[in-house]
């Protein structure tokens, strides 16, 4: 259990070093993370990036809708994120023609991790600490609904 | 674009066609009024759905009934399994990142 200090890009946005490597393992790359809380997915890293540490897209796609509603289709493998000595593993999403490496809230989630930002630097902290904070300003922080991890098929 | 990204551009567009055709013809009606918020793993060769709280969640349980499928991940009642904070002009982000 860990906190992570990042740092804010010259235009203004949380990054975090992460390595990244397939679930598998095998190749493992350092590279710099957006931390981006309006992105609801796991991992977002452009398909150059995905080669690099071999990591190979399912037989499964998915699509993400952006600001302006345009639809991106992408392919979707299973990757590994490691902060320091932490590791966490979830769905990767491959943008052929994507730009840097994104974290999403899933990530967040996954991990257990509070973003703090302010213009100067960012951290991920543990969830207790957000825990501590709600209970200095009188309340707990609401936690939502556990999600199901159960699985229906429909058998249509 | 090189044409590596090219062809797996187009098969993911390919994939997530199919699994969208198949999911408004023949769920979609039934999952908003049942599965609202989940996600669901469309199998396009047989044309079947599994629905489970989290993407990663549908897609494994999906490829464990189907280990040779081909899979589009739906979020049920949302226009996209994801959504994303940025933009795309002219097929790119309309800003940088770094």
């Amino acid at each position: 259990m860990a906190n992570h200090l990042g740092h804010i890009s010259k235009f203004g946005y949380p990054l975090l070093r992460v390595s990244v490597c397939a679930n598998s393992g095998g190749l493992r790359r350092d590279f710099e993370a957006v931390i981006d809380t309006g992105f609801t997915g796991f991992l977002l890293l452009p398909l150059k990036h995905a080669v690099m540490v071999d990591l190979e897209p399912l037989n499964a796609a998915t699509s993400y809708t952006a600001r302006d509603g345009k639809k991106v289709p992408m392919l979707l493998t299973m990757a590994t994120v490691a902060i320091g000595d932490e590791e966490v593993s979830g769905p990767a999403t491959i943008e052929m023609n994507g730009h840097g490496v994104v974290l999403g809230m899933e990530f967040l989630r996954k991990s257990g991790k509070v973003l703090l930002v302010s213009n100067r630097g960012c951290a991920l902290v543990e969830e207790e600490l957000l825990t501590e904070v709600a209970k200095v300003f009188g309340r707990i922080h609401a936690s939502p609904e556990p999600r199901s991890s159960a699985a229906t098929n429909t058998g249509f | 674009m090189s044409s590596t990204e090219t062809n797996l551009g187009n098969h993911a567009r390919a994939i997530t066609e199919a699994g969208e055709h198949i999911y408004r013809a023949k769920f979609q009606d039934e999952f908003e009024e049942d599965y609202h918020g989940q996600y669901c793993a469309i199998e396009v060769t047989t044309e079947t759905a599994t629905v489970a709280g989290t993407l990663e969640d549908a897609l494994i349980a999906a490829q464990r009934v189907h280990p040779e499928g081909v899979f589009h991940l739906i979020r049920v009642g949302f226009p996209s399994a994801l959504q994303m904070g940025y933009e795309r002009q002219h097929g790119e982000p309309s800003w940088s990142y770094q």
